[in-house]
């Protein structure tokens, strides 16, 4: 079927052509007059105008005018005339030449040719729009993934993808709904008309019933906000006629919201892919967004927590001891015999008095240390050292208590104890712990036997520790028992005898006292240490109890601290420091550290680190985050002492330590290699 | 000549311990029962000793300490801080401050008298 206009004064033309294009098939149009047949072009959808040479003077301007007026579709422009015409200026315009006098065949088939080449190119023309069009929808797609990407604001998000959807699909309204915050985006050229957001609110509230079936928004709080460019130029309720795609913003768990899209004219099938593809990518970024909200939420509570826990020692430490002292103070006085004179059954009870004030500063102490040790505010003193003064110490401390029960109470060294890496003063609490127990639990004329013996991880592998894990990266362990001749424990309640206040139900513990946390505090004292501790017993047979510490070298003594101060310097406000490392020692240091602890990098791998060459010497710098200067200084000479033992003398000398303190308010990339390569000069002066 | 020992502490039961205690060793006793008021005392009666709580409202010890410590007509009055806190940071800061001896409650009387005597003999 084609549409042509047939430019002729001829009649005998015009039969020519109503025999070569059949009228059940085409339409063939008729006119001698050029405005006509512009206005035809216009109103009509033509596909080719035959032009005779002789219907006017001046064609090349009807052919020019004919070109220009071509809209989306070209309509093919032929010349009628004999083989010998000549006029270039029309010639310019014209796709083709039907020569007059040709075979009827001849001209037909040139007129199907040029129809077919017509509607070829139109379809190409078409095609190339359409993939045009889609070549920037993806454009668009692309841009707004590596946006979506680059937030994690849940309101940035929502305003990007709206942008997005305007950019790629041109709606002439778009209104979005947001269940967290019930509100309601509505975004177009035109402003809304107030009965048309009225009318929106309640299609919002209609659409959510839909589709959330067992939720309901509340009409009453939900908010409007509204984005519009032409503030005289309304919209009203004449948009419900318009065109429309609905669609869900939803996560992978919830639903987040929903978009309406509205357009004058029709969407097409590339829109509709088009938008949903916007909603898919937008939907992890929005989780991702909302994950970090909440992760900010715990930290805040986190960092909260940490706070009162530091406070709250602080203050009941202070609070319980301190009416304590006028009352130990107070019965002392009157013991002494500063307030006259005190009868014996005065003192008596006064002395009953103080033995439980003593009693009651004693139970004070031990949970303050227990909440020290398990809120790890305790501070420790860690040094390697020889664990058999400490042991000494406490034998001689508990000899003349031992004598008095007539126990035998004995210290001795199995074999070859190395030097373990501890705190002197906790083991020192942990075996006076056990001994102080192993007396009271022992009955006179018993025997208590201290001992100490260095043992493989292998030897301890069988041992139940209930909820202990053996670390069995330590091939050796040095194990202190304390073993008793006295009442024994049964076998079920040997698993509680670590727990907080399980003195075991017998007529003998409830005479000998004590705070019920010795125990305890010996299990979190001993775990501080990296080791284990646990207990052999049968009733009247006595009880062995036992304490593994490991033995570790140096590496291990690093890693250990290194981990212990880094949690521990968390609680300080937050710097970062960075340390200078020397090339050649970075692959023994990176094995000694946990990744996500340090990181050594390379110039430009991460951020996180810069690589300066000075004269040769490569340096790594390393950053730590969230640590502080006193972290920082002491890891600096953890790093000083492991490299005297590890590197050559000679190289020693090529190493510089340095740190410096991040301020808090940042630097950027490019000042901060500023500062360092100054700094690293200082260094060297 | 008498020695006069100074004892601040917002806790009236243990400065009346205290007192009583000191008191009956042939030491005379000052009282205050707030920074403020220690503080002007001390400047006012230039005593021998300071017994110094340092948990008080407003004004605390180590404050005290350090007013009194730098200042040149104080400075040589030794100063014995009282605590209930353990920290390992009190110890350090009230060194720091200028406490002559840190003594952490409940203290046995004996302590306290053994202290109060090394820092103030009653005989020079």
């Amino acid at each position: 079927m084609a549409d042509i206009i047939l430019f002729t004064k001829s009649d005998d033309l015009k039969a020519l052509f109503e025999e070569i294009l059949p009228s059940e098939r085409n339409s063939l149009l008729l006119t001698s007059d050029a405005e006509e047949c512009m206005k035809k072009l216009y109103s009509q959808n033509i596909d080719g105008i035959i032009l005779d040479y002789e219907a006017e003077e001046n064609l090349s301007a009807l052919a020019r005018k004919i070109r220009v007026a071509g809209k989306k579709k070209q309509p093919f422009l032929l010349l009628y005339a004999p083989v010998d015409y000549e006029n270039e200026l029309l010639f310019r315009y014209i796709d083709g030449f039907l020569p007059k006098n040709s075979a009827k065949s001849q001209t037909t088939a040139l007129l199907h040719s040029a129809l077919r080449l017509n509607r070829s190119l139109n379809e190409l023309t078409k095609n190339n729009t359409e993939l045009a069009k889609n070549i920037y929808q993806l454009d668009v797609l692309y841009n707004t993934s590596s946006g979506f990407a680059s937030t994690l604001n849940k309101k940035k998000l929502i305003d990007l993808m709206i942008q997005s959807v305007q950019r790629s699909i041109s709606p002439t309204f778009m209104s979005v709904y947001v269940k967290e915050t019930n509100t309601l985006f509505l975004s177009s050229n035109r402003k809304p008309t107030f009965r048309l957001e009225e009318a929106l609110k309640l299609r919002a509230m209609l659409n959510f019933k839909v589709v959330y079936q067992d939720e309901e928004i509340n009409i009453e709080t939900l908010k409007i906000e509204k984005n519009y460019k032409e503030e005289y130029s309304e919209m009203d309720l004449q948009l419900f006629n318009y065109d429309n795609i609905f669609s869900l913003i939803t996560l992978s768990d919830k639903n987040y919201g929903y978009i309406e899209v509205f357009k004058e004219a029709d969407f097409s099938q590339e829109d509709l892919t088009c938008l949903q593809s916007i909603l898919k990518q937008v939907s992890s970024p929005l989780e991702n967004a909302i994950l970090y909200q909440e992760i900010k939420d715990t930290n805040t509570k986190l960092e909260r927590l940490e706070r009162l826990k530091s406070d709250f020692i602080s203050i009941v430490s202070h609070e319980l001891r301190t009416p304590l002292t006028p009352i130990k103070n107070s019965l002392d006085i009157i013991l002494k015999g500063l307030a006259g004179d005190v009868s014996d059954a005065a003192k008596k009870f006064v002395d009953m008095a103080k033995r439980n004030a003593d009693r009651l500063s004693d139970i004070i102490n031990d949970l303050l240390d227990l909440s020290k040790v398990e809120a790890g505010k305790m501070e420790f003193k860690f040094e390697k050292q020889s664990v058999i003064p400490v042991l000494e110490y406490v034998k001689n401390t508990f000899e003349p208590t031992a004598k008095r029960k007539n126990i035998d109470l004995s210290l001795e060294i199995k074999n070859d104890i190395p030097e373990l890496y501890i705190d002197s003063k906790r083991l020192e609490q942990v075996v006076s712990n056990l001994v102080s127990n192993a007396i009271k639990f022992t009955p006179e004329n018993g025997k208590i036997q201290v001992s100490c013996e260095n043992v493989s991880c292998k030897d301890l592998l069988n041992v139940d520790f209930y909820e202990q894990t053996l670390n069995e990266n330590y091939e050796n362990y040095v194990k202190i028992s304390v073993k008793d001749s006295g009442i024994g424990i049964k076998k079920e309640d040997i698993p509680k005898i670590f727990d907080k206040f399980q003195q075991i139900e017998n007529s003998l513990s409830r005479e000998v006292g004590g705070t019920g946390l010795g125990l305890p505090i010996a299990k979190q004292l001993t775990q501080a240490h990296q080791g284990v501790i646990w207990l052999e017993s049968e009733p009247d047979k006595g009880a062995n109890f036992q304490v593994a510490i490991p033995i570790m070298d140096e590496f291990q003594i690093f890693k250990t601290d290194l981990d212990r101060t880094l949690c521990n310097s968390k609680q300080f406000k937050k710097n970062l420091s960075l340390i200078l490392l020397k090339e050649k020692e970075t692959e023994n240091i990176k094995s000694a550290i946990q990744n996500e602890k340090l990181s050594i990098v390379k110039n430009g791998e991460n951020s996180n680190g810069v690589f300066l060459n000075d004269d040769n010497t490569s340096i790594y710098l390393s950053f730590i985050q969230d640590a502080d200067e006193h972290a920082a200084d002491f890891i600096i000479k953890k790093i000083q002492s492991f490299v005297k033992l590890n590197v050559p003398e000679n190289e020693q000398n090529d190493i510089i330590y340095s740190k410096v303190t991040y301020p808090k308010d940042g630097l950027t990339y490019a000042t901060l290699s500023e500062n360092l390569e100054k700094g690293l000069k200082c260094i060297k002066e | 000549m008498g020695k006069k020992v100074l004892v601040v502490d917002d806790e009236k039961d243990i400065v009346e311990t205290i007192k009583f205690v000191l008191e009956a060793q042939g030491y005379e006793c000052l009282c205050a029962y707030d920074g403020e008021a220690g503080l002007k005392k001390a400047k006012d009666k230039m005593p021998d000793l300071i017994l110094l709580d340092v948990m008080m409202p407003n004004i605390n010890g180590f404050k005290i300490s350090r007013l009194l410590k730098f200042d040149a007509k104080y400075k040589n009055i030794p100063i014995i801080m009282l605590t209930a806190r353990s920290q390992k940071e009190d110890k350090i800061i009230g060194e720091e401050t200028g406490a002559d001896i840190y003594m952490t409650k409940p203290f046995e009387i004996e302590e306290l008298v053994s202290n109060v005597k090394k820092l103030c003999p009653l005989e020079d």
